[in-house]
Formats: structure tokens, sequence, C-alpha cells
């Protein structure tokens, strides 16, 4: 399998987008992992180590802007690649939270699952080497 | 004239002597009557003399009255030049004072100026060296004529004296021996007195004093109405000035505040109740904030408008708009000051970006969601369907798309708008970089089976613009080609280099534009006629001239209906400048 039964974790707040995201992923040979606000996400990353987080911006209890800069303040986390997937547009103020050497930033309605199944698959495999 | 009859000759006599109408007469009688004409003409020479004596006086006066009418004129011209700014009477009598001198002789034309503050001010210009007593008594006569007319008394310290012109000089013994004042008044008031004095007894007769009269009494016309006139423009500017919701200052000559009405001394939280404000107080107001001194000497330099866009005072916002201010000559005399409270603007601003923001945000979750679920069904994640349910499935994946490439094209344009789109210029490669951009439209091209040809010079030079935008730019411009073409047509990329810019062009053999058409084809929502079978916005051109435009090039077009349309854009090789969108 593409996937290569490696764990990513899916931080989503909208129930059939993270089902959504879940199903492509699963799909595509990945172990999935999913949390529905930041704080969960904190602690399922610790929990499993995933090698890529998707990360959506706007959520209830802890938003991805406080992820990002939680996960890449934190010396045993900072490495984990973070795709932020959003529909909100402010890019600048996202990119200010973001490690432009590992982080990704894609607007939900510009990609098909197809699309980011495939970036990942990328990032992941850059986090490998 | 008068007619004698003798022995029928007529006689007649008239102011320029005899005249004889001789008829029909006898010699004798001829002889007789010469003697006595002879007599008759000595009288008459002494009345035709006495008769051009009184003619060269009528003259003389006639010459007189002239001279004193153009004297007047000439007075009345130098007094509107000179004090049309402000109803100055010492200035006025100065100028009556030391023009004078053309119409009568004197030995000293003093004026004296009541001043607002209680104070006389006493001007003595000496024609010729007097002692002091002399001028002593030139004041006191003037100071007993005021008494005369003005119910206050002056004290010695109240009167501020100067004398001008010959020295004095107590060697000099003649006093002054005639005199006389004439008053000024204006608006009904009296302001001033001139006084003409001389060593010379009896020198001034009624006419003297009548001209001089005449001379001041017009003048103090002319200054009441430059007041009246001067008193309405300013109630008129001063009514505008304290109703404005503007701040409003304005610096003239030697840095001074010229005009600062009441609300720009809320602005700057200047308290001065009748105090003068001084632009030390400006600047102390804005220090730290606003560089006000160097704003103004900008302006002075550059001579035209200048505008510093957003300061902060006191929780507002105000946009401050700095104008020179000319006299009728065209100098600057001055730079205006407008602060204009921009507050609420950048709130509504402010809302309508949320507003944009947070409803694009809102119509995306439902359709990213019907996107990557429709994705799931077209693609038979999901379970096989029948072939009539997944064409309408796609249909419907389809619709989905049309309305996310709306929201893209609102959100760009309001973002553009608002200049929330920031251009980061990169130095680029611009042929590799569309180089490896093309895969992302390259599908529109199979497709529609059309040949697609990418045409660039060996070597380019790098630029700097912002790879992004431009390939937003581009993308648009090549789906357009192949969206507004048939399907089997061809679309040419030509990348070229001239001496300033890079010349991008993309060419088609589709629709082209209807002729009609053309000048509306950058206008927001507007979609040519023969594109309805199509989708698109209507924004998409739009947007590509706007993000050329803010990159610093030039965007046009030649098409022909039915053969096709080249659109031609320009880079600048000097690169882009990083601001911000429009």
């Amino acid at each position: 399998m593409e996937g290569d039964n490696k764990t990513i974790l899916i931080i989503e707040d909208e129930p059939q987008q993270r089902e959504a995201l879940q199903t492509a992923f699963e799909r595509g040979g990945y172990r999935v992992e999913v949390a529905a606000d930041g704080d969960e996400g904190l602690r399922k990353v610790r929990e499993h180590m995933p090698c890529v987080v998707l990360l959506d911006l706007l959520m209830p209890v802890l938003d991805g802007f406080a992820f990002l800069e939680a996960l890449n303040g934190d010396a045993a986390l900072k490495r984990i690649p973070v795709v932020v997937l959003t529909n909100l547009t402010e890019r600048e103020k996202t990119k200010a939270a973001m490690d432009p050497a590992k982080d990704y930033f894609f607007t939900k309605t510009n990609h098909t699952l197809e699309d980011i199944v495939g970036k990942v698959k990328h990032v992941c495999l850059r986090g490998d080497s | 004239m008068c007619a004698v009859t003798i022995a029928g000759a007529v006689f007649l006599f008239g102011d320029s002597g005899p005249v004889v109408i001789v008829g029909v007469l006898g010699l004798a009688v001829l002889s007789a009557l010469t003697l006595w004409l002879l007599r008759q003409n000595d009288a008459q020479i002494d009345r035709i003399l006495a008769a051009h004596k009184e003619m060269a006086s009528t003259l003389q006066s006639r010459d007189a009255r002239l001279n004193q009418k153009a004297y007047q004129s000439a007075i009345s011209k130098e007094i509107s030049d000179r004090i049309s700014s402000s109803p100055d009477v010492s200035e006025t009598l100065e100028i009556i004072a030391g023009s004078l001198g053309a119409i009568l002789d004197y030995s000293a034309v003093s004026y004296m100026v009541l001043e607002k503050n209680g104070t006389i001010l006493f001007k003595c210009h000496l024609e010729i060296a007097v002692n002091a007593a002399f001028m002593e008594s030139v004041k006191r006569a003037m100071l007993d004529a005021l008494k005369l007319v003005h119910d206050a008394s002056f004290k010695e310290e109240d009167i501020k004296t100067a004398h001008f012109g010959a020295m004095l000089d107590e060697s000099a013994k003649e006093p002054m021996r005639s005199f006389f004042n004439v008053p000024m008044l204006v608006d009904g008031a009296l302001v001033g007195m001139v006084n003409v004095a001389s060593v010379k007894p009896d020198a001034y007769g009624e006419a003297d004093a009548g001209i001089l009269y005449g001379v001041v009494a017009q003048a103090g016309v002319m200054t009441t109405k430059i007041k009246h006139l001067i008193a309405e423009e300013t109630n008129k500017v001063n009514a505008m000035l304290a109703s404005i919701s503007e701040g409003l200052i304005m610096i003239g000559h030697e840095e001074k505040v010229v005009i600062v009405n009441k609300r720009a001394k809320e602005i700057l939280d200047i308290v001065k109740q009748d105090g003068e404000v001084l632009l030390l107080d400006v600047i102390q107001a804005l220090y730290g904030k606003f560089d006000f001194r160097g704003f103004a000497d900008q302006v002075l330099q550059s001579n035209k408008m200048e505008i510093f866009p957003e300061l902060l005072l006191q929780k507002t916002f105000f946009k401050v708009i700095a104008t020179p201010v000319r006299d009728r000559t065209g100098h600057t005399i001055g730079v205006v000051f407008v602060f204009s409270d921009i507050t609420k603007e950048k709130e509504v601003d402010k809302m309508k970006s949320e507003f944009i923001s947070i409803t694009s945000h809102q119509l995306r979750t439902p359709l990213s969601s019907m996107k990557w679920f429709l994705e799931m069904l077209v693609n038979g994640d999901l379970g096989a369907m029948t072939e009539k349910q997944a064409s309408v499935v796609l249909d419907i994946y389809n619709s989905n798309e049309r309305i996310i490439m709306l929201v893209n094209d609102l959100l760009d344009v309001s973002r553009m708008e608002s200049g929330k789109v920031v251009l980061e210029p990169t130095p680029t490669n611009l042929a590799d970089f569309i180089k490896s951009m093309l895969p992302e439209v390259n599908q529109n091209f199979v497709k529609r089976k059309q040949t697609f040809e990418f045409v660039k010079p060996d070597t380019l030079p790098r630029i700097a613009i912002d790879p992004k935008l431009i390939w937003q730019a581009l993308a648009n411009l090549l789906t357009n080609a192949s969206k507004y073409t048939p399907e089997g047509g061809k679309i040419k990329l030509r990348l070229a280099l001239d001496a300033k810019n890079i010349l991008i062009e993309v060419s088609d053999n589709g629709f082209g534009i209807p002729e009609f058409q053309k000048n509306r084809i950058f206008e927001k929502f507007f979609r040519a006629d023969n594109t309805a079978k199509q989708e698109g916005t209507g924004l998409g051109l739009y947007i590509v001239k706007e993000i050329i435009e803010a990159s610093g090039g030039i965007i046009w077009f030649e098409s022909m209906e039915g053969k096709g349309t080249t659109f031609s854009f320009t880079l600048p090789l000097e690169g882009s400048k990083p601001n911000k969108i429009v």
C-alpha cells in the first residue's frame, strides 16, 4: 500500500470532513488517528508520533494557530510536518505560525482528496529521510 | 455784446473787439467816426484785458482742480493697493502724508492714529528743520482738535511720538504760524487726524483744507468699505471653519499659525481659550506621531498636495491632507492642513473584510465536504453506480466546482480592492517557472483535444515578480484560451524580450471577442455574448488585469470574432515593487 501503514493524524472539528479525509487516507494505506480539536490533537501527537499532521484552523477549545505554536515550540514534536488544511483566507496570519521548512498550507475547496493524499505521501516520505 | 447803429453802419462789440459792418456811408461821416472809434477802443482794450485775466484765472483753477482730481485718484489707487488685505489706518495716513507735498506747501505734515489699546501714535514728517517747540505746537494743536470730537482725554505717556524727514534743530527759531487739521473717520468713528503746519503766517485757506479733507474723507470711505468686506469674509470663513467636522490649520509666513479651527484644537488637545496657538503647540501635540514641520517643508518643496494616510490620535484615525496656499501671483504663502476623521471608514472597511472572510469560510466548508464526497462517488470509492447515476453525480461535482470558483474569484476581487493582497516579488526565471506550472492547465488542452505550443527565447533574465500571482493571471488566460476555443483548436504561449520588458502572449484560434464588446472585456462581471455556453464568473480578466498592473505591467488584447484572440502582457525587467495591490 501507498501509505505503508504509516500513522497520520487528522485534526478537524467538522465530522463530515473528518470522515471524508479518514476514508481517503485509510484507502491510501495509512493508519489514521483523528482528533476534534487542537487540545485532543496535541495529546494524540504525543501518543502516536504521526509522520504528518493534517490540521484544520478554526476549531473549538484549542484552534489550529495555537496548536501550531505549541507543536513548533515543543522540542520533541517540532520536527513533525503539518499540512494546514483550511478554508480560512488568512494565509498571512497562518504563515506566521508555520515552519516554512516543513509545513504546508492548502485551501480545502481547491484540492481533491486525491491531491491531498498525494501531497501528504511526499511529506511523509521526506520526513523519513 | 452790444450794438450801436450810427448812420446806417452797424458796430458790434464783442469780447474780442469791434466788428464793423460797413453799409452805404458817406466818407465825411467816416473820418469823424474814426476818432470816436479810437476812444471807444481804449476802453474796450481795458475790458478785454480784464476778461483775459479772469479767463486765465479760471483756467488756472481748472488746472488746479484737474491736478487735485488726478492726485486724489492716484492716492486712492495707492491706498487700495496697499491696504487691500487689512484696513490699516496708520498705513493709509502714511500714504496721504507722504504724498501731500505734490499739492500743498508745508513745513511739517503729521498724523495721529487712535490705537485700539487707548494709545495714540503721533508721526511728524518735517519738510524743513524746526525746533522741538514747533513739533510740540503741532502735537498740541492736534490733541486740542481731538479733544473736541473725542470725549476721552489723553495722557502724555499714552502718546508714542516719532518724527521723520528733516532734523529737529534748536537753532531754528521759526514758530508754527499757521496750520489746519483734518479728521479721519472709519465706519463713523474717529480713528485719526492729519495736520498740515507751516512757519509762514496765513499759509492756508479754506480751499487747501478742502483738498485734504476730500482726500482723507475718501480714504476713510475706502477703509470702511474694505473693513466691512473683510469682516464679512472673515465671518463667512469663521462660520465655515467652526462648522466643518475636519480639523484645519494654516501655517503662514515665518511659521505663524494663521488659522486653527475649533475642531483642530480638539483633535490636537490644545487648550487655549483666547491665547494665540503657536506652531510649537501644534508640533508638541503631534510629537512622536507626525512630523508636522517636516511635512509642511515637504509640501513647500514639492509645491503640491501631500497626503499622510493614517495618523492615530486619541484612539481616532485621521487622514492628513496638506495643500500649499498661493497668493494671486502664484507665490506659496503657506500650507493648509486638513485633519479628516477616518475611523468610521476604517471600521467599515474592517467589517467588510471580516464579513467576506467569514462568509467565504462558511460557504467553503460545505462546498469542500461536497467536493470530497462527490469525488469519492465519482471515483467509485463508495460502490459502483449506474452510468446514468455516475453522469448525474459528475454534473453535481462540476456545479459544485463552479460555486467554488465563484467564491474564490469574489474573495480575490474583494482582497484586491481592499488592498489585502500582498505582492511578494522574488527573482524568478519566468520560463522555467511557467514550464513547471504548465501541467496544472495542460489537462484542459488534453480534454478538449487542443494542441498547445510553448515558445520562448533561449535565455531570459531573471526578474523579480510574485510568481504565485503571475501564475494565477497566466493560468487564467490559458484556461480562458482553452475554454473559448473549439475542440481541436490551437493555443500558443509565447515569451519574448524587449529593452525594458518581458512580453507574455497567449493566443488561440477560438471564438474571438465581438467587436462591440471589446471595450468592456476587463470589467467586473462582464461576459461577452458569445460565451454564454461556457462556465465563468466574469471576474477572471478583471483579476488578471489587477494582478498585471499591480506587478508594474500592462495588458491588452487583439481579437477577431471567429478567428481568435491574443492576450498580451508585459512584466518590467526592473521587477515589481513589493507594495500592496491597489
